[in-house]
């Protein structure tokens, strides 16, 4: 069976499901007994949900897209 | 060229109000993103505005073999690249302490120190709380640049491994191994402070 560092190395792959359907099968084992891997690959999961909406909010600023439409515009008149 | 690009590229070049504002608007962010991934907070505005710029110019060139939202990706990639040439540098791949996760794991590849239980542990309750979001910049400025236009590419902006390979000029393996240093290192900040 893989160890636990071993999946810590694959998590990122696992993820991404980047990774042989063997070992994804090997992964899904390791991670069904043993919780402290579990908890990690939900923690990397959480990460980047969280860094997907960190920019969904940077988004809604409208601001900068104002400023840079002119910017361009008055570039364009030149 | 697909059928949004190609509406959208006659229109630009005809410097239709509306097409630059619908680009600017789907676009700005992103470029922004990885202009301040690679270049850091300063100098990101000024580049993404002067790719904006060859964008412009570079526009009656456009072939469509790309998209246009690749097209203006690599070209932010180019200036980020140049202006820390400028600088007599390279974009960093490897920090010093690159195995965010060392002494985590005993001889055996066990956990030596196993992960904490999150109190925070919603996306949205993780950037509502003001000393994470704290801890989340200071993972992502520490970071080596590739780790952090890898990381910003694929987990903000959304993108396929191919898509990062054709914007960052890097291999596909070279990319998953960027990937998992900067989400390592990330998970890494947030475990040690939410045990705090």
């Amino acid at each position: 069976m893989l160890s636990c560092h071993e999946i810590g190395e694959k998590a990122s792959d696992y993820l991404d499901r980047n990774l042989p359907w063997w070992t994804r099968a090997q992964v899904r084992m390791h991670l069904f007994l043993c919780e402290n891997c579990w908890r990690h690959v939900a923690q990397l999961r959480l990460v980047v949900k969280t860094l997907r909406l960190s920019a969904k909010h940077e988004d809604s600023a409208r601001e900068s897209t104002d400023k840079t439409v002119q910017f361009l515009r008055s570039r364009r008149q030149h | 060229m697909d059928e949004q690009d190609a509406q959208l590229v006659p229109r630009l070049l005809a410097g239709d109000d509306g097409a630059y504002r619908f680009v600017v608007s789907a676009y700005h962010g992103a470029m922004t993103r990885l202009a301040r991934a690679i270049v850091g907070e300063g100098m990101a505005e000024d580049l993404v505005q002067e790719a904006w710029l060859k964008a412009l110019a570079g526009l009656p060139q456009f072939e469509g073999r790309s998209s246009l939202r690749l097209w203006l990706l690599r070209i932010v990639r180019n200036e980020a690249i140049s202006r820390l040439r400028k600088q007599a540098r390279a974009p960093e791949s490897e920090s010093l302490e690159d195995d965010a996760l060392a002494g985590r794991y005993d001889g055996d590849g066990r956990w030596r120190t196993p992960p904490g239980l999150w109190s925070l542990d919603t996306p949205e309750a993780l950037l509502a709380a003001k000393e994470m979001r704290s801890v989340i910049d200071g993972a992502l400025g520490a970071m080596p640049e590739m780790q952090r236009a890898v990381l910003t590419l694929k987990d903000i902006e959304g993108m396929s491994f191919e898509e990062i390979c054709n914007v960052l000029e890097i291999s596909a393996s070279n990319v998953r191994v960027l990937l998992h240093r900067a989400r390592k290192c990330l998970w890494a900040a947030i475990d040690d402070s939410q045990r705090e």
